[in-house]
């Protein structure tokens, strides 16, 4: 059992924690009593289907909404300049200005995020064949999305948040993408990727989130639970998302 | 990080200003003064003068456009995903929309004064100011420099206004320009209602004191009490144009910090 300083100090590891959050959007609830923490090293699978409260989830830690009730903290403290500078945020809708050019993004990302490198970011896009002085309304849809998720793991963030990386694309570039994160996140962070595409994610997750209806179904590391349950997460979550 | 927003804003926008204003220095400073001064060169001024007033107008509609549409796209829609997740905090992304859009109108501003001046001199018009003595000029200089302060303060309030309304557009779910648009239509005519008369609410105060003839006796009065009465005249419409910008802010700011709902 754990002393009160041992938790204490278990609890201010957290880099990221919900407590007891809830978010309503009008009447209808998004979030109820959502409780978790998440230390340092983790990649975790926010898992669920459309319309669990992922998304809101990830914008009530990116600060983009604010909670109904309850606590979310990163880094040990609610949504702030400060939080976002340590939180790398991959979102699931395209929202750079697609009138500039790689190289100006990757300039901008230096100039605003502390924790960026230019280097790492000029090498991944170098790699999938990307020349910087591309607009990026002149890439596919496909090359946009990976130029975003290229700056967002250049980042040395404390916590990546990863709102369905691979919704929506073809078999070779989720491949693509599983690597870049992998490859690119710093280990002493954590990496939280939503989806609902288990099977693609399911060998690098150690953590596992299951969302249901804004509230927590199942939530565990992701060994244990295969071990107790005898299952792999993909059927785990089918079980318990069968409809 | 505020200087930082600010760079890219201009930057982003300097491609629609900076070609106007080359071609209103270039009509207005260039081609109409040497067609003006050239005897049997009348079609050519006809030609530069409707040339000229066609950038004026354009420069008019573009300036309303991209400042409605910078910080409407920019912040309110899927771009905002990327702006509100900056480490920045939500007054410095609007003060990084605000600060170039009122630069912008300044400078737009200046620009039709000083292209026009060339042929207001060539035509007998100008300034002729008759000061009683140093104590006058004084205030009435003052009181110039605070009218100046003014316009820029009274440019950012209706700038604000915009935003306010756009800020509260985004509330709802659905159709949010549409609501925008409406909420200015209802707020324009609620702040006339109140009586506060003027062609728009940043302006309220600004255009319905110069309106009711209030800017005139102003300065006769404080031309008559010498310095400190334009100190004193001076100061009240810098601090009312001001009060009217923050409140405009701190609303525009509290509900882009609780209330943001990007779709």
């Amino acid at each position: 059992m754990q002393s009160g300083k041992e938790a204490n100090e278990m609890e201010q590891n957290y880099v990221f924690e919900a407590r007891d959050l809830s978010r309503r959007f009008g009447g209808k609830r998004a979030l109820e009593g959502v409780t978790f923490g998440l230390g340092p090293g983790h990649i975790a699978g926010l898992l669920g289907p459309n319309g669990s409260g992922k998304t809101t989830l990830i914008k009530l830690a990116c600060g983009l909404i604010r909670p109904t009730a309850g606590e979310i903290l990163v880094c040990g403290s609610a949504p702030c300049p400060a939080t976002k500078a340590e939180t790398a945020y991959l979102p699931d809708v395209a929202c750079l200005d697609d009138r500039m050019r790689v190289r100006d993004l990757i300039k901008m990302f230096g100039e605003f995020y502390a924790n960026f490198d230019p280097e790492r970011a000029r090498t991944l896009i170098n790699d999938l064949g990307i020349d910087e002085a591309d607009r990026l309304r002149t890439l596919s849809k496909g090359n946009r999305e990976k130029v975003h998720l290229v700056l967002t793991m250049s980042r040395n963030a404390r916590l990546y948040l990863l709102d369905e990386p691979i919704g929506g694309v073809d078999p070779a570039a989720r491949e693509y993408i599983i690597r870049t994160i992998l490859g690119n996140y710093q280990p002493e962070s954590t990496v939280l990727i939503s989806t609902h595409l288990i099977a693609d994610v399911e060998s690098i997750l150690d953590y596992a989130l299951f969302l249901r209806d804004g509230q927590i179904a199942l939530q565990g590391d992701a060994d244990a639970l295969r071990e107790s349950r005898g299952q792999s997460l993909d059927e785990l979550f089918r079980e318990v998302f069968k409809c | 990080m505020l200087g930082k927003l600010i760079k890219y804003e201009f930057r982003a926008t300097a491609r629609y200003y900076l070609p106007i204003f080359a071609a209103m220095i270039l009509l207005g400073l260039v081609l109409l003064p040497i067609a003006a001064h050239f005897q049997g060169l009348e079609f050519f001024r006809r030609l530069f003068t409707g040339l000229y007033t066609l950038a004026i107008v354009i420069l008019a509609v573009m300036t309303l456009v991209v400042t409605i549409r910078r910080f409407y796209t920019h912040l309110l829609k899927d771009e905002g995903y990327l702006m509100f997740t900056l480490p920045v905090t939500a007054g410095q992304n609007i003060l990084g929309k605000l600060i170039p859009a009122v630069v912008w109108a300044v400078v737009s501003i200046v620009l039709c004064f000083v292209t026009l001046l060339p042929r207001e001199i060539a035509e007998g018009g100008g300034i002729h100011l008759h000061l009683a003595g140093p104590d006058v000029a004084a205030g009435a200089a003052i009181l110039l420099v605070c009218s100046i302060v003014t316009v820029i303060l009274l440019i950012a309030g209706e700038i604000l206004f915009f935003y306010l309304c756009m800020a509260i557009g985004q509330l709802f779910n659905e159709h949010k320009f549409l609501a925008a648009v409406v909420t200015f239509l209802i707020l324009s005519v609620v702040f006339n209602i109140v009586g506060l008369t003027g062609a728009r609410s940043a302006v309220i105060f600004g255009t319905g004191f110069v309106r009711d003839g209030g800017l005139e006796s102003l300065l006769t009065w404080a031309t008559a009490h010498s310095l400190s009465a334009g100190l004193i005249a001076g100061l009240a419409m810098v601090v009312i144009s001001l009060i009217i910008c923050l409140i405009l802010f701190f609303i525009t700011r509290w509900l882009l910090n609780r209330k943001l709902n990007l779709s």
